[in-house]
């Protein structure tokens, strides 16, 4: 079953220096209780995804197209019933723990006022369950801590409560925005493993927003690549790093930094992402692409099927007709 | 804590006794002194009045004797102006004067300005955020020397609803045009501030974070970023607390209020030493004060913040 459908996503910002059009036409389906990638570099217009389905764009903002979510279309939807959508079906956590809660108030306020709004629970039964999904996260003594302010917990710490806070609800969707980015390479692995975890033990989908594609394997079932605010490919997550479809998955898997390969250089593809306010006619990436020729420069490639599951969005894909 | 806040007390005395010993250098170094009057007086009264209140002494002993009596007797001197009242006398009678005007006004700033910074901030670019913005733009520039007349004119003469001066020992009829006169413009800057401190609070990640949690707006700006926008308006509060019930000559003088306001720059006009010294002392003591109880409010409202 389909839980959240998105279907020729567009968001655009209306800025001092003109239109800036961040997402162009982007298709996207999550089944319930699957993990998938969205894999993309900055300015993809990853982030600007979740935050339409999220209901959150920035004031500038418009979206249009359409977000199903469990056959109730999100775009358009108004801030009451936004609000009862958010944390209880489609929860979401982002890139900076440092940042993402609250300096003022106590972990415990924080996670408790989640359940007694959404839930009606009483303060005594949201304290008990905000402590049991600390646990879960493994927050080391998470009863006396669930006390403390923010600026009590590290990085990794402030991340797990983040997701404990996000899952109070049981939502059926988690949306993690870059979720270990800002934090230190050793406890990347942790965050990664607990949210792997989350698919499982809380029945919840999760779509995973990064830009390292290293940490994408092994952790989601499928995943889909964003370039210029569209999609290059999509389809499971096994065959799509052993045989990439598109030349920008290939670049963007030959840039992970890989311990087994006789290779000292670090791979990454010449040029630099287009400008979102000039975006060219063609394929977004041909000015940076090995393979491109003049009709990619002119002429959008649709996105097609190729092989059981998988799409891509290039006239000459990788180890098809080119 | 109680330790921090002994130590600001202790540091608070060096602090006053600097104050006193500055402003009496720089009240001595202006020219003039209090009996210098248009018709001069014989050089044998003015030798006596002089030595009657101490003024042929050096320097350093008039600050001394003056700085005794303070710590003795708390005694701020006589005034040299008004000869059979104290400066403790005019303090008792002006202070709680300017206090009351002063610290409705103080609510009234604060409360309005708060509310209408916050709307404005929540509205951001709509017409309700131009309105508060033109609304506290208008009456910052409005100097209360011309809202005083203005609305004294409309209340008292044209509508003759509110009395137009007098104090009457603060009945409130009297009090109504002063706090609306001093409030007005304190008011505008608090809405400002709210507006720039609130809109910046709105853009904080962890606002964010609440509002993907399905937080009401309404909850959102209460309980999450009420407390971040008000810090750098409290930091503004303690002077403007100081400043306003330490009154205003513009209102003492117009409303004929008898606070402490009109004394202050009379005294300061007359050489009428003492009395300028007396609400100096006052006005630097209070500051000292609403100074600590701005850091405590900050430590209060934010939990980074421990002494």
């Amino acid at each position: 079953m389909t839980l959240l459908q998105v279907r020729d996503l567009r968001v655009s910002f209306q800025t001092g220096d003109g239109t800036v059009d961040a997402v162009n036409g982007v298709d996207l389906a999550v089944p319930a209780g699957q993990a998938i990638a969205v894999v993309g570099e900055s300015g993809s217009g990853k982030s600007q995804i979740m935050l339409a389905v999220m209901g959150l764009l920035a004031r500038n903002g418009t979206a249009s197209g359409s977000i199903r979510f469990d056959g109730t279309e999100l775009l358009g939807l108004d801030e009451r019933a936004f609000n009862r959508i958010r944390a209880r079906e489609i929860a979401m956590i982002f890139q900076d723990p440092m940042t993402a809660l609250n300096p003022y108030m106590r972990i415990s306020h924080q996670m408790t006022e989640v359940l007694t709004l959404h839930k009606g629970m009483s303060h005594g039964a949201a304290l008990g369950e905000a402590v049991r999904l600390l646990d879960a996260m493994e927050v080391p003594e998470a009863r006396t801590r669930i006390t403390m302010y923010p600026h009590e917990f590290s990085g990794g710490m402030r991340q797990r409560v983040l997701i404990a806070m996000a899952l109070l609800c049981r939502p059926r969707l988690l949306i993690a925005d870059e979720p270990t980015t800002a934090l230190d390479a050793t406890v990347r692995g942790q965050i990664m493993r607990l949210l792997g975890n989350v698919k499982s033990a809380f029945d919840t989908a999760v779509i995973l927003v990064t830009h390292d594609a290293g940490i994408v394997a092994g952790h989601c079932d499928e995943m889909v690549v964003l370039y210029g605010g569209q999609v290059m490919e999509s389809g499971p997550v096994a065959e799509t790093f052993a045989a990439p479809l598109h030349p920008y998955t290939r670049g963007l898997l030959d840039a992970v930094p890989r311990l087994d390969r006789d290779d000292e250089r670090l791979r990454a593809i010449p040029g630099d992402p287009p400008g979102m306010q000039h975006l060219p006619g063609g394929c977004p990436f041909a000015a940076r692409c090995p393979r491109a020729d003049e009709r990619c420069h002119h002429v959008r490639p649709p996105g097609v099927s190729h092989g059981p599951g998988r799409r891509v969005a290039c006239h000459w894909p990788l180890g098809g007709a080119g | 804590m109680i330790y921090y806040v002994a130590r600001r007390l202790a540091v608070a005395v060096p602090t006053l006794l600097i104050l006193i010993i500055v402003s009496y250098v720089l009240m001595y170094a202006a020219p003039g002194g209090p009996f210098d009057t248009e018709r001069t007086l014989p050089p044998e009264v003015m030798a006596n009045l002089q030595h009657k209140y101490g003024l042929d002494q050096p320097l350093v002993v008039q600050i001394w004797r003056y700085v005794v009596s303070i710590v003795t007797e708390f005694d701020f001197g006589p005034s040299f102006q008004y000869t059979d009242q104290t400066v403790n006398d005019i303090i008792r009678q002006g202070f709680p004067v300017t206090l009351t005007y002063g610290a409705w006004s103080f609510l009234v700033a604060v409360l309005a300005g708060v509310s209408l910074g916050i709307a404005a901030a929540v509205c951001h670019n709509t017409f309700l955020d131009y309105l508060c913005v033109g609304v506290s733009v208008g009456a910052q520039v409005l100097p209360n020397f011309v809202l005083a007349p203005v609305l004294t004119l409309v209340f008292t003469l044209w509508l003759a609803w509110l009395p137009g001066g007098g104090w009457q020992g603060g009945h409130w009829p009297y009090v109504v045009l002063p706090v609306i006169a001093l409030s007005t413009s304190f008011m505008a800057s608090i809405a400002r501030m709210t507006r720039s401190s609130m809109l910046e609070a709105l853009n904080a990640d962890f606002i964010r974070t609440a509002r993907a949690k399905g937080l009401p707006m309404r909850r959102i700006v209460i309980r999450h970023a009420l407390k971040p926008a008000m810090l750098p308006v409290i930091s503004y509060l303690g002077p403007t607390f100081v400043g306003m019930i330490t009154g205003s000559v513009v209102i003492d003088v117009f409303f004929a209020t008898g606070g402490i306001g009109q004394f202050f720059v009379n005294s300061a006009l007359n050489r009428d030493y003492p009395v300028i010294m007396g609400i100096t002392i006052l006005a630097g003591a209070l500051t000292i004060a609403f100074n600590l109880v701005v850091d405590l409010l900050y430590a209060w409202l934010d939990p980074r913040i421990r002494y």
